[in-house]
């Protein structure tokens, strides 16, 4: 058995004739968290829509190379059970609007038959909304709607609607771009306690949350693996230049 | 002093411009207010007179002294409507779900510009077409015969309705369903329909007015049933918007009243239907 819950080796990503991702290698360890960074519009994006063939849904995208995730090739799986174990959280906080918050939890997780009885999905739930430290802000009023929240607690119910699928990986796509240090901080600290349950893959375009919070880090800069490797390290002694101008914020 | 006087002038720009809003606003609903309000005011004098045997009555004869009622015409229409909203409602949408799932498919866009140019074929015309594939194929005019024809009059209704309604979904939620492992009938059933309720009942509130509404496609395929309540499926009927127009160019005055009763009924009727709607389905705030 691999070492590595996601493989990607070659993979090449080109919509409508634009190459997004050139020769990308990259290898995710089980049970770290694995923050991917680079600028804006560098392909962080694209890279995790092609973990998990999301990339599908957009029109003329040409995938070439490979991607494994626990050791299958994801282009052989069905979609839906690979999404299932490999769930995604966007950038835009984007709970159903239709759905109350404890609905909007047990909804992903009762379709993918995450539990059995009622009981078990209420506990579910509670579970998932502690896990992302919400519980306690929305615990009397479960039956309100998403909108009644913040933008913050929003992106955390996302969260948590994810967890409660029980993913082995987490795909997470600037999951705190647009919500404010507190609540970055919140989803940060949840992130970490995770970390024994699930692989987390995160995408940013700030370097000091990745130091922050990665075990592993690589730099994608104009579509390309620039470096990568233990967080520590590159932190500490990054061997590019490029990297080293993008740690001091000077990309 | 020429501040004041600029600031007046545009004062008073401001009411002109305002009073002919209003007045162009009032202009373009009047005819509509004329014609809800003469057929209250009519339609209310018919049913007071005919009492509530309006609604199960056979129509009168020309020269009957009561006014009857127009049970068959009631009947005819709320089966062939009903018949005809679920054939076109889940033609529609079954086709607007394959439209806006794969846009960029070939049958999608054939689809497409097939209902998109449908909508634009005389309901007439429909009706002709009707009459000479099934009512010449059952060799009577029928139930089923008018509620084929209502059906293709009001399918590219609701085809529009409906994918504008599901392209209505913002992105983020379609990514969002399919990032949690929904299968895209799941996402539908799940997310789609119960984001978009409000426009899709819309869209089949609009269809059903359109379809109960019509009067042309029925003209061949329905009949015009007097004396009987209802047959059969297979067998000739009736309809409203039949009786209203058939009995309003006669030249007796009883049939006259019973068509503006008629009219009325079916008034009420869409109306009804759009507040009962308006209320039940909440709005979806995104």
């Amino acid at each position: 058995m691999s070492r590595y819950v996601i493989e990607i080796s070659n993979l090449t990503v080109s919509i409508k004739g634009k190459e997004i991702l050139k020769k990308v290698d990259l290898e995710v360890p089980y049970n770290s968290i694995y923050v991917i960074m680079g600028p804006s519009g560098s392909g962080k994006s694209t890279l995790l829509r092609v973990i998990n063939r999301l990339i599908e849904l957009i029109p003329d995208a040409r995938v070439q190379g490979i991607v494994k995730v626990f050791n299958i090739d994801v282009f052989d799986m069905d979609p839906y059970e690979l999404r299932r174990h490999v769930v995604m959280v966007s950038q835009e906080p984007n709970p159903f609007p239709h759905l109350n918050i404890f609905d909007n939890v047990a909804l992903p997780a009762r379709l993918n038959g995450v539990v059995k009885s009622k009981n078990d999905l209420h506990e579910l739930v509670r579970w998932a909304l502690e896990k992302v430290m919400l519980w306690d802000e929305v615990k009397d009023r479960l039956k309100a709607y998403p909108h009644t929240l913040s933008g913050g607690q929003r992106q955390r119910l996302c969260l948590a609607r994810a967890l409660a699928i029980k993913p082995k990986v987490l795909l997470l796509d600037e999951p705190t771009a647009n919500i404010d240090p507190e609540n970055t901080l919140k989803i940060e600290e949840s992130l970490k306690s995770l970390k024994d349950e699930l692989t987390i893959v995160m995408v940013t375009h700030m370097p000091h949350q990745a130091a922050r919070i990665a075990d592993y880090v690589a730099f994608i800069y104009g579509g390309s693996v620039v470096e990568k490797g233990v967080a520590r390290e590159v932190f500490m002694r990054p061997r590019n230049e490029v990297t080293n101008r993008f740690l001091r914020g000077a990309i | 002093m020429s501040e004041l006087r600029y600031l007046r002038l545009r004062k008073l720009k401001n009411a002109l411009m305002l009073t002919l809003m209003l007045t162009l606003a009032f202009l373009t609903f009047l005819p509509l207010l004329l014609i809800i309000g003469s057929i209250t005011l009519e339609g209310i004098k018919v049913l007071l007179k005919a009492g509530v045997s309006f609604f199960a009555s056979l129509p009168p004869k020309p020269t009957d002294v009561s006014l009857g009622g127009i049970a068959p015409a009631l009947i005819g229409s709320l089966i062939s409507s009903s018949i005809a909203l679920s054939i076109a409602a889940s033609i529609a949408f079954i086709s607007a779900f394959l439209t806006t799932e794969f846009p960029n498919n070939v049958i999608s866009r054939v689809v497409e510009v097939v209902f998109r140019s449908f909508s634009g074929i005389p309901s007439l015309a429909v009706g002709m077409f009707v009459y000479s594939t099934v009512v010449v194929f059952m060799r009577t005019q029928s139930l089923i015969a008018g509620a084929v024809a209502l059906s293709i009059v009001g399918m590219p209704y609701a085809y529009v309705y409906f994918t504008s309604a599901l392209r209505s979904i913002p992105e983020e939620y379609r990514e969002a369903a399919m990032s949690l492992g929904m299968s895209r009938l799941k996402a539908l059933r799940y997310v789609y329909l119960g984001i978009s309720r409000k426009y899709l009942l819309s869209g089949l509130l609009i269809t059903f007015a359109k379809i109960i509404g019509d009067t042309a496609p029925l003209l061949f395929t329905i009949g015009f049933v007097t004396n009987a309540y209802f047959m059969g499926l297979d067998k000739p009927s009736n309809a409203l918007p039949l009786l209203i127009f058939i009995y309003a160019l006669s030249p007796y005055e009883i049939y006259h009243s019973v068509a503006l009763g008629a009219a009325f009924i079916l008034l009420v009727t869409l109306i009804a239907l759009f507040e009962i709607a308006h209320a039940v389905v909440k709005e979806v705030r995104l």
